[in-house]
């Protein structure tokens, strides 16, 4: 399902912004959008995934695999909920 | 009462305890010289019981985070624990004069190393997470006026020393602020890098680290002061630097392990 840019990037603040804060997460997020030539304002579902893997990596040296897994899947959930708004 | 709440701050309180207690207990138990064993047991079981949870903790998360960072940490912080561990039996148990090298400098030394180390991982592993740090950028300024500063250091703290004669001893305590500088390096670059997570609780973490062990670099430079002049007040304040240095390493790994534990950021329920 595509997504909005805008509303991935709140939801990545909103679960993020508590443990990175939240210039870190919005910054996070463009970076990997941007190492991965993402410049649409909508997302597809293939991209969003690898966004998604990607920040999981990421949060594994701050909260661990499992908990990390955990976030990405509350962000993939939150994603689903919102869809393309 | 949230869980955040309770978490770190009362571990923090408990080990503070800890250390009251069990330098009660030795005195107790050991029956030691009034004028002067009260205060060295409380502060040496203070400091052993703060560097042996912040080298537990660090575990805990190396455990979790599979991080070869976390794992020099617990190492390093375990090295410092034994080394406090030494100056505690000779100090408060065996009541003997401090030797001086011993076998609490190759434990502190070794660990001061490790932690270098760590931190340098630690800088690597932050850059593999994707997050823009700019650390290329930021690491020659860094390296400049950390020099500077090793300089203005050395004129106040080497010359002096070295005008006392050159022995084992005299290598060994320079061996101390010479480490510390080193940590000193990756320490304000992690404190740099770390400032883009403003508002975040991995901040408070890491400032609640690189302070602690920015207090190590002042007690061992008032240390090594404290060879030539026996000011009440610089021995205070030495024993102060050390115990709320670790004191703060000690709640920055408390922290963390609450992080990956679950028990620190509410981040939403399980998906």
């Amino acid at each position: 399902m595509p997504v909005d840019l805008q509303h991935f990037e709140d939801a990545v603040v909103q679960r993020l912004g508590p443990l990175l804060g939240e210039t870190m997460a919005r910054a996070a997020l463009a970076g990997h959008c941007r190492s991965l030539g993402l410049e649409s304002d909508i997302l597809a579902g293939d991209e969003i995934e690898t966004v998604l893997r990607r920040l999981g990596q990421g949060m594994v040296l701050f909260v661990g695999a499992e908990r990390a897994e955990r976030l990405t899947g509350q962000l993939r959930e939150d994603l689903h909920a919102g869809g393309a708004s | 009462m949230s869980r955040r709440w309770w978490s770190a701050t009362t571990l923090f309180g408990m080990l503070c305890g800890t250390g009251l207690v069990l330098g009660a207990a030795a005195l107790g138990l050991v029956g030691l010289d009034p004028d002067r064993g009260v205060a060295l047991a409380f502060g040496a079981f203070t400091k052993l019981s703060f560097l042996t949870a912040a080298a537990v903790h660090a575990l805990v998360c190396a455990r979790r985070i599979a991080s070869l960072a976390w794992k020099l940490m617990a190492a390093g912080f375990g090295g410092y624990a034994l080394g406090q561990a030494c100056l505690t039996v000779y100090q408060v148990v065996l009541h003997i004069p401090l030797p001086f090298p011993s076998w609490a400098d190759l434990f502190f030394v070794s660990g001061s190393l490790v932690l270098v180390v760590a931190l340098w991982v630690f800088l690597v592993e932050l850059e593999r997470t994707g997050c823009p740090l700019d650390l290329r950028r930021r690491l020659p300024t860094d390296l400049l006026w950390i020099l500077g500063l090793g300089g203005v250091l050395s004129a106040w703290i080497v010359l002096p020393v070295f005008e006392q004669g050159i022995d084992v001893g005299t290598w060994l305590s320079l061996v101390y602020p010479v480490t510390d500088l080193l940590l000193l390096v990756p320490a304000v670059l992690l404190y740099q890098v770390t400032a883009v997570f403003r508002g975040g609780f991995v901040r408070r973490v890491w400032t609640s680290l690189l302070i602690g062990m920015g207090l190590f670099l002042v007690g061992d430079l008032l240390f090594s002061r404290l060879t030539e002049q026996a000011d009440p007040w610089l021995v205070w304040a030495v024993d102060m630097s050390f115990v709320s240095g670790y004191a703060l390493v000690a709640r920055a790994c408390a922290m963390q392990s609450d992080l990956v534990r679950g028990r620190a950021v509410d981040l939403g329920p399980a998906a």
